[in-house]
């Protein structure tokens, strides 16, 4: 790479070939304010904070879009260039409606803000515009106040660079441009928008804001947490803000080697944004009805009614959500309960077992030229790979080849996107005229793909690649830590009548752990309701109310997914920690803990 | 796909065919709907999307962005004033207020015989004869309230 050197305010900085002035300047410690600018999306130069001098140029440059020269003399700070900057920010200031004391990124958050103090704006010498603009409250998760916006752009690139999705645009011209939600719609009515909330991470202003977190403290004076979401086996990396042992808001966090900051609706939404009634407490079933008891008093109605059963009459259900140290304890009480089993999803028992050699997973996507996805639905379970798929197709030209057993939020992306039945010669010709010349095919498989049609479709599959550049193939798991926990030797099960059936069970401890919906998906299984019944004992151990907790005679306070330490391995082999941004509501307990003290 | 789009299949593929990425073919699109249909419709930018691989968005960026666009039928006769500085310095604002008192319309409102629409549009590309005004694709310049009068009369 051919190097660069340029005289930054007096300092000599080094530079490669390609960086602009600001790339240059940030590496070698020399600040240069920014509004619009952001590292991961590509240049704008919209908002002209970062202007500075280049010599033998009469106007000034924004840095941040401006390719660095060998040789080049540049000034950052003088007079005259905070004064322009200046400038741009009572324009900024008077365009709109900031008034600071009633917007949720008051008192730290808002770059904007933070710019004006900077700066020392204490007036505005224009008239402010006020104009009225609408407030979009209709997204789920988020809100756009059109009358804090200062058109950045930082959002509608974030949506389109990253999430892929290219939901928002710019609207209208000059001082009646607007951001836009597609056909001029709102959130809640999108068609493209997936709720992964980037566009708000991205926003320096109060325009985009999180609506459970606004108003709820400010970031700056929140305590963070980095962990990472349990939610699927990508395991992406979080920052946790709390204050006052609860939780204001969940970014992705930029240094995970994962996810790099972006989060899916899942990670950055659903495991707190919305509401899950919790189980704090003990509860043992006297005369009918559950009734809180202590601990102690739990654990001793479990061994009284528990004591008389072989061990192999006595069955544990887990979660595959529970962590690498967990399967020690499991390995560690295997004596007192022989029938332990993980309960997965459709299909997904036989992707368990052997988990492969661990790699890097992203960097295939980042480079594929084709995806074909078999009985895999990233779009609806592992969305920050749906992002990487979707980006791939709109801004670089990839393939996209979907077969699948439902349809997918990905189909409008795909050239070919078909359910696994009756496909023909014609239908193969026509993957193969579409994978043609690719010379970067990944073939991304799911729990689906596990089917006699998904088997009989991978080997036609195989061969459809050209011979020479055959695909990466990536099995993507529905659930968080099913690899890891089966190589630890947890049978999985996919399959739960028929593991009521394989063993004399007269109880039964279903350990759910921090599942959404407190583990009931196990009941969609029409069979399993009737066989929790047939049991003489249920135990329940769940973080969070369901159905299940009738069908139980006691239940068990477990940790929900903020309050959970240890390790969870992802798809790629990786092991990533838990690091608890809570602590325990209630009596909740560690779910190793509770396995251990019952049967060790 | 709504049939009336789905007749002009054939011109959107030789426009598609003089361009290196299908994305640049969405201004020359724009306009074939809009001369064949009159207007430009959700509909109409939903499937112009769809055709180029974009995402509805960015449809209506153009077409929010570029004040020749319309999103709403027009009458018959469409005033289309200009509104940039030349103009404006010699009469067009006063111009404008008298046509649409005369017409008993807003802006950008159809008489209700749909004979006519005022709307204002950017530099004509006419400055020299300012103030002008085009009528569909007719161009009129130096236009006095006299003149104005005789234009109407002259529309159907
Ligand atoms: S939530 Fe995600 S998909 Fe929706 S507009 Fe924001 S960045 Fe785009
Ligand atoms: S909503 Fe926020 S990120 Fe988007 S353009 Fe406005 S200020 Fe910038
Ligand atoms: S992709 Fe998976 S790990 Fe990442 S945020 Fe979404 S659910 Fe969580
Ligand atoms: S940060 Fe460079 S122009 Fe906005
Ligand atoms: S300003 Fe009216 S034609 Fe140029």
């Amino acid at each position: 790479m051919k190097t660069l050197t340029l005289t930054i305010d007096g300092k000599i900085c080094a530079g490669a070939a390609g960086q602009t002035i600001l790339e240059v300047a940030t590496a070698s410690g020399i600040e240069i304010p920014t509004l619009c600018h952001m590292k991961e999306l590509s240049p704008w130069g919209g908002c002209r904070m970062c202007i500075v001098e280049v010599g033998g140029i009469a106007k000034p440059v924004p840095s941040c879009a401006t390719p660095a020269a060998d040789g080049s003399v540049v000034v950052t700070k003088n007079e005259r260039l905070d004064r322009l900057r200046k400038l741009t920010l009572e324009l900024l200031f008077s365009e709109r409606n900031h008034i600071c004391p009633i917007c949720p990124m008051n008192k730290g958050d808002c770059e904007l803000q933070m710019s004006g103090y900077k700066f020392g704006i204490d007036g505005i010498r224009f008239p402010y515009l006020y104009p009225a603009l609408p407030v979009d409250l209709t997204g789920k998760y988020l809100g756009l106040d059109h009358n804090r916006c200062i058109l950045c752009a930082r959002c509608i690139r974030t949506c389109d660079e990253i999430e892929g999705a290219h939901t928002l645009d710019l609207g209208n011209r000059g001082v009646k441009s607007q951001v836009i939600v597609d056909l001029n719609s709102t959130f809640g009515a999108s068609t493209t928008c997936t709720h992964c909330g980037a566009c708000v991470s991205a926003c320096p202003t109060g325009a985009l804001f999180d609506k459970n977190a606004a108003f709820h403290g400010a970031l700056k004076r929140c305590a963070q947490v980095r962990t990472t979401c349990a939610e699927c086996p990508v395991g992406c990396g979080l920052v946790v803000y709390t204050m006052d042992d609860r939780i204001v808001d969940v970014f992705g966090d930029g240094d995970s080697p994962v996810n790099r900051g972006h989060l899916c609706v899942r990670g950055r939404y659903e495991t707190w944004a919305v509401k899950r009634e919790r189980l704090t407490e003990p509860m043992v079933r006297r005369n009918g009805a559950l009734a809180p008891v202590a601990w102690d008093e739990a654990l001793a109605a479990i061994r009284a009614a528990t004591r008389g059963l072989k061990s192999g009459e006595k069955g544990l259900l887990v979660s595959g959500r529970l962590t690498n140290e967990a399967a020690e304890t499991l390995a560690k009480i295997r004596p007192s309960v022989s029938s332990v089993g993980m309960y997965v999803a459709e299909n997904e028992a036989a992707m368990c077992g052997d988990p492969g050699a661990a790699r890097d997973v992203f960097p295939l996507l980042q480079e594929a030229d084709a995806f074909v996805l078999l009985g895999a639905d990233p779009a609806r379970l592992q969305g920050v790979v749906a992002a990487r798929i979707r980006v791939a197709v709109r801004k670089r030209g990839a393939k996209l080849v979907m077969l699948n057993v439902r349809s997918s939020d990905l189909d409008a992306y795909a050239d070919i996107s078909s359910r696994m039945v009756g496909l023909e010669r014609a239908f193969w010709k026509r993957v193969a005229d579409v994978l043609k010349g690719r010379r970067k095919p990944v073939l991304i498989y799911g729990p689906n793909a596990m089917t006699s049609l998904g088997v009989a479709a991978m080997e036609k599959l195989l061969k459809t690649f050209d011979a020479d550049c055959g695909p990466s193939v990536i099995g993507l798991p529905a659930t968080t830590n099913a690899l890891a926990l089966s190589a630890a030797g947890v049978e999985a099960v996919d399959d739960l009548s028929r593991w009521f059936a394989s063993a004399p069970l007269r109880a039964v401890h279903v350990c759910a752990a921090d599942e959404p919906a407190g583990g009931a998906r196990i009941l969609r299984e029409r069979e399993v309701a009737g066989c929790l019944k047939a049991m003489e004992f249920v135990v329940l151990q769940t973080a969070y109310f369901s159905r299940l907790v009738e069908l139980a005679d006691v239940v068990l306070p477990a940790l929900a997914w903020s309050e959970r330490s240890g390790t969870i391995t992802n798809f790629e082999g990786r092991k990533l920690p838990l690091r608890p941004a809570l602590t325990p509501r209630g009596q909740a307990r560690d779910d190793a803990d509770i396995l251990e003290s019952i049967y060790a | 796909m709504p049939s009336s789009l789905s007749s002009l299949e054939d011109q959107v593929v030789r426009i598609l065919a003089r361009y290196p990425k299908p994305r640049s073919a969405a201004m020359p699109i724009l306009h074939l709907i809009q001369e064949t249909q009159g207007f430009i419709s959700k509909e109409a930018m939903e499937w112009v999307a769809a055709r180029l691989d974009l995402q509805p968005a960015q449809i209506l960026e153009l077409v929010t962005f570029y004040p020749m666009f319309r999103q709403h039928p027009v009458g018959r006769n469409h005033l289309k004033i200009c509104r940039t500085l030349p103009c404006a310095l010699m009469g067009a604002e006063s111009l404008r207020d008298h046509l649409l008192r005369k017409l008993g319309v807003k802006l950008d409102e159809t008489t209700p015989d749909g004979r006519f629409t005022v709307s204002e549009v950017e530099c004509l590309a006419c400055c020299g004869s300012a103030p002008v005004l085009m009528v569909n694709d007719d161009l009129h310049e130096n236009i006095t309230p006299e003149k104005l009068e005789q234009i109407l009369a002259a529309c159907l």
